[in-house]
Order: C-alpha cells, then structure tokens, then sequence
C-alpha cells in the first residue's frame, strides 16, 4: 500500500518561518512543542535544527545559513573521504588481499563493505510501506549517512534502531523542503530557501542525527549489559540474593559505558516511578519485571517503535524543545545529575506517562491473571493513544514534580545507580504496604474485582 | 489436564526470519519486509498437544542482539529455543553452532532446541546444502525444520515440536511443583533452578 509521499498539512510554512522562526520567538516555539501544537506551525525541520543544536538560536540568521554551509561542507568532505577505498589502486605485489595485517586496507575494504550490508539489510525494511522509502536513491542516501556516521564512530558502530531515527528526520526534512515562498520578503525567502535547500537534505539528517546521538543516544546502543565475569552458579542462586538486577555477560569491552541502557532505565523506573507512583512501583516490582526488558526499545528508539509515525513527530517535538534548556536546570535529583544539556531527560518523563497510562490495566491484569505475562504483553505492545498530548502533559508534570521535589515520595533507597556499579544495586524490597494481591485459584471473580476497585481506589496518596 | 508454561526464545542472524516465523505462527501473518526488531518482541499461544496443554510465551530478539543480553532472567527461564537460519544466506548458517554452543554454556541443561532453515520457498537462490544442514543437526541431537514464514510450511510443525519435546522434557516437574505452586499454574521454571543449583554446584 503505497502513501502519499508528504500530505499537504505537513508542508513549510513560509509564512510562520518569517513571524516565528525569524521573529526569533523561541518561547512560543517551546511552548508549541510542549502543547503538542508545534506542527501547526509547520517549521519543524528548523525548530528541531535548533533544539538539538545544530543550529544556534542565538546566532543571526545569516550565522545559520555560514554554520549550514560549513556543515554541509564538511560532510561531504567526510562523505568524499570514506567513500574512497580505491581497492582498484593497489598493487597486489604490495599489500596482499588475502593478508591478516591491520594495516592492510583490503581489511577495511571487507569490513566496509560488511558494514555496508549490515546497514542496508535494515534499511530495505525501514518504512518501506511508504512510496518514499521504495526509492533506490532513499535507500542509497541513507545507508551513506548511516555509514559515515559508523566510520566517526567506531566505538559504537551502526546498530539496529539507528535506522528508523535517522527515516523520521528525512520524512521531516523531506516534508518541509523549499518550494515556494508564499509572498514573504525577500531576504527571508532567500534565509529560507538556502536553510531548507532539498539538495542538502543528505548533510541536514546527518547533522541532525549526529547531535541527536551525542545527547546520550548514542551510548543507549550499547549492549545492555557488560558485567564483571560471574560464574553461572551466582546466578542460580538468584533466588536467595533476591534481586534481579544481576546479570552476566562474559563480554568485557567498554565496561564502564556498557550499560548505560540499564542505568537508564533503572532510573526510569527505580528513581521516577517509585518517586512517582509508589503503589504502581511495587506492583510491577512484585512480579520481577525487569524495566529494561520494555523500557530498552522504547528509550533506544524515542518512542517512534511505539506510536505511529505521527504521533512520533509530535513526541519527539516535546522531546527535542526540552533538550538544551537553560543552565537554571541542571538539577541535582537525589544523588543523580539531570543536565538537559547531556541527556533527553523529557524522554524519561513520556516513558513514566506511559506505564502510569497503562496503569489500571497493569493492575487489573495482575489481579485476574497473577502473574506478570499481562503486563509484559500491555508493555511490550503499547496501546494506541488517542491524543499523545495527553502523554505530553502528563510527562511534563511528572517533570515539574520531580524538579520541584514537590508531590514525590522520595525513595528510601538510594543505591546509587549512576555512580556504582549498577549491577551490585539492589532495591529496596517491597514493603507490604500495598494491599496484597490474591491468591488466584481459590478466589471467586467477584472478590477479585472488588480488590481491583480497592486498589485503583487507593491511589497513591500523592 | 493442566496447562505448563514455557519460554522459549529466539536465535538467529538478522533478517533470517524470527520475527516472521513467531507471526505466522501466533496470528498467521506475514508482512514481506517485517521491521527489524529492537530489543525483543513477546508472543504468547497456547498450544493443545496429546499429552496437555503447553503455554508457549515467546521471547523474540533482535538479531543483532546477544540473546542473554536483554535481562538476566531472559535465557535463564527458556525451557526451548528455536534457533533459525535463512537458506540463501550461508553466514547465517555459519552462525547457529555458536548460538548453540552459546545456549550449552549459558541455558539450562534441559533446553530443547530445534533448528529451522527458513526462507524454504526460496529454493532457487538456496545456498546451504539440505543435507549437510540435516547431518550437522543429526551430530548436534537437534531436530531440523524446512519452514517458510511466507507459506507457512513446517512452522505449525515445528513448534508443535518445540512444545511436545518441552512438556515430554519437564513433565517430571509438572506433578510436583503443581503441588506446591502459590500461583496454581505451573511454573517450571524456579522448582528446576532449585535442583540445579543443588546438583550443579559449581561445575560452570
């Protein structure tokens, strides 16, 4: 089923660019973004330039299009540079293909072209429902990012999920490419035409993704988790330790770095919800659900996996305008640091409003079932969300609360997940503070759903 | 009769077909370019065979992860695991002994493994000789499947399979630990970690 390439109501406003984007009025910007109103304003390939940065809100506009074409310049440059292998110039009398030598540039030659193919398996199936991304020249365009971004960063490489971040911003840049200027002044159509230059579009996604990864995204791609060796019979005896934090992987490369994921979403969940939602908290923690299990796909792929393609947009809008917000709020959170400048921290926020979304149906399932597969299933496949606003608001409370440390419960714990070891952090053990869940078969459904109803009807006492 | 529940998971190279099998088996669909899966997918389908009934619960992961690197309970609970490779890619061949030499090292000793050469509608571009596939599954103790995701050839088969060699390989525990199970389902699971931990002591 093919789609229209780009419906209409998603084309540049030029007009809002000369009232908004060159008017400078930032704050209206922000605030569009946070209300999810910002595609209304039909800029969002250059608000979301500016709110990752590769733009500089407050340079001229004249500086963005000099820091557009000094961009744009030096990836092709980089581009250029990775492209030439030129295999066909060497002199098998000298560097040997068949050599194992590091320095043999038939090795890199195989390895690109692995890369290569790594990179184009996925993106022959990255949206390709849409007309858009049938095209051979799409598909070329994006495994040459993909892969000039790989070669800058080795240390990473490509992994799977990269693809779809980098197809949203082509749809966006695709979306808003210049086409006419809709009667604006002339200096403006000319900023305009040059910022949002279709020919540029390849070197615009690969800067947008580029400074999108270097807000800590980069690091979520890391394997989940590389532990120190422990022999597998630490692991049976799981039962005892009674956490279920621990987990092995003999893989002993970056080790520091390793689990960012995981300290991620332990924070999510651990910090946030349990500051959040205490009741929600120790229900999912009684059924040994391990946050990364649901929250790695959604905080790896900002969400896009989770909703449809537009509801994305307008997530990842509120997303984007809280990254890079003022000094005033890097904010010490118990003995964490959120910097805004380092890490998407409003993603954080949308995750704990999608679990509290889900919430009753957590609970009602883990009253009729008792165990965690309902759960796991509700999580794992989100529901639809009429209006992700609604996430969107609610994240933005959650926010508030925990900045403000005003309406939280501020957890016992604290193991320190961000600095320690993250694997050795236990959790506080639920306490039985929470009315306890029944045990299944002996129950009659009535009794069931009353307790159901006693527990939505607790609330947590925030 | 009762109802044992079982994990199972996923192995396999990326785009060999995971995704597709698990979705033709649970909803019978087939999407020619399935997504690439991040993190993992989970399934659940409740399989009749003669002896009972078994609750499959599917973990399905990305290729490009290491399986056990998603949570620590993730292999630690899979009493099966389908390990598939795609017919017209010799690599992805290649790689199922070390995914079965990674789930010797690392699963629970009674895993039942099958082996799956999918993409079996493919014939033409085949690159993996049958019987070599079928003799190395043969040393292996391994039953091989021909499965396609796209017909749906050998899948209902194969995980048929999975499931009878499952309850045939647990049934031990299925008595006893329904006994004593809070949750009046079976979970298998955490009586067999018992044992193991007591046998095993530290042999790996």
């Amino acid at each position: 089923m093919n789609e229209e390439l780009i419906p209409a109501d998603h084309a540049l406003d030029p007009q809002s660019f000369y009232t908004h984007i060159l008017g400078k009025n930032f704050s209206t910007i922000r605030q569009a973004a946070l209300s999810a109103s910002l595609g209304k304003l039909r800029n969002r390939f250059i608000s979301w330039r500016l709110f990752l940065g590769v733009l500089n809100e407050t340079d001229s506009a004249e500086g963005w299009i000099q820091a557009s074409r000094e961009l744009r310049n030096e990836y092709h440059i980089m581009q250029e540079s990775y492209k030439k292998v030129h295999v066909q110039d060497l002199d098998p009398l000298i560097f040997n293909p068949l050599s194992q030598s590091v320095e043999n540039p038939w090795n890199s030659f195989y390895q690109d072209n692995e890369l290569k193919q790594v990179i184009k398996n996925d993106i022959d199936r990255t949206f390709q429902e849409r007309a858009l991304f049938q095209k051979e020249e799409t598909k070329e365009m994006m495994i040459r990012v993909l892969f000039t971004w790989s070669k800058n960063n080795p240390e990473i490489s490509y992994r799977q999920g990269m693809n779809e971040l980098l197809a949203v911003f082509f749809i966006v840049a695709v979306a808003e490419k210049f086409e006419k200027d809709d009667g604006i002044p002339e200096h403006a159509a000319r900023i305009l035409q040059e910022l949002n230059d279709p020919t540029q579009t390849e070197a615009d996604i690969y800067w947008m993704f580029t400074r999108l990864m270097a807000l800590s995204v980069k690091e979520l791609f890391l394997p989940v988790v590389v532990a120190k060796k422990k022999p597998i019979n630490n692991l049976l005896s799981f039962e005892k330790s009674g956490y279920h934090n621990e987990l092995v992987n003999t893989d002993k490369t970056n080790e520091a770095s390793a689990s960012v994921i995981l300290k991620r979403s332990h924070r999510i969940h651990h910090r946030f919800l349990q500051a959040l939602d205490k009741q929600l908290y120790m229900y999912i923690e009684s059924q040994k659900i391990e946050p990364q299990i649901y929250l790695q796909r959604w905080v790896r792929c900002l969400l896009s996996r989770e909703f449809n393609l537009s509801d994305t947009l307008v997530l990842w809008d509120s997303i984007f305008a809280c990254a890079h917000i003022g000094e005033e709020n890097r904010i010490e959170f118990f003995t964490g640091k959120l910097d805004f400048h380092k890490e998407l921290v409003m993603l954080d926020f949308l995750c704990i409003a999608m679990i509290i979304f889900v919430r009753s149906f957590c609970i009602f399932y883990l009253v009729l079932q008792c165990d965690a597969t309902g759960i796991m299933r509700r999580l794992l496949k989100f529901p639809p969300v009429e209006d992700v606003g609604i996430l969107i608001s609610m994240a933005n409370s959650y926010k508030e609360r925990i900045l403000s440390g005003k309406g939280v419960t501020v957890p016992k714990i604290i193991h320190d997940m961000v600095e320690d070891d993250p694997l050795r952090a236990s959790k506080p053990e639920p306490k039985a503070s929470f009315i306890p869940l029944p045990s299944p078969k002996s129950i009659k459904l009535t009794d069931k759903i009353d307790t159901i109803i006693a527990i939505l009807q607790e609330q947590s006492t925030l | 009769m009762a109802t044992m529940e079982c994990k199972i998971v996923t192995l396999g190279e990326g785009r060999v077909g995971k995704t597709s099998l698990a979705l033709k088996y649970v909803k019978n669909e087939f999407h020619k370019d399935e997504i690439s899966t991040v993190n993992a997918n989970y399934l659940t389908k409740l399989v009749q065979i003669p002896q009972g009934s078994v609750q499959l619960n599917i973990w399905d992961t990305a290729g490009q992860e290491r399986f056990r690197a998603i949570a620590s309970n993730y292999y630690r609970q899979a009493k099966g695991a389908l390990i598939v490779y795609d017919i017209t890619d010799r690599k992805s061949f290649d790689k199922v002994v070390s995914w079965i030499k990674e789930l010797k090292s690392q699963a629970e000793k009674n895993i039942v493994i099958v082996v799956a050469g999918n993409k079996c509608d493919m014939e033409k571009e085949r690159q993996i000789n049958r019987p070599e596939a079928l003799e190395f599954c043969r040393k292996m103790q391994i039953r091989h499947f021909d499965t396609s995701a796209k017909s749906g050839n050998g899948v209902e088969e194969m995980f048929m399979e999975l499931a009878s060699q499952i309850f045939e390989a647990n049934k031990g525990e299925l008595g006893q630990s329904g006994r004593n199970s809070r949750r009046g389902k079976i979970t298998v699971e955490k009586t067999k970690h018992r044992e193991n931990s007591g046998k095993k002591g530290g042999c790996c």
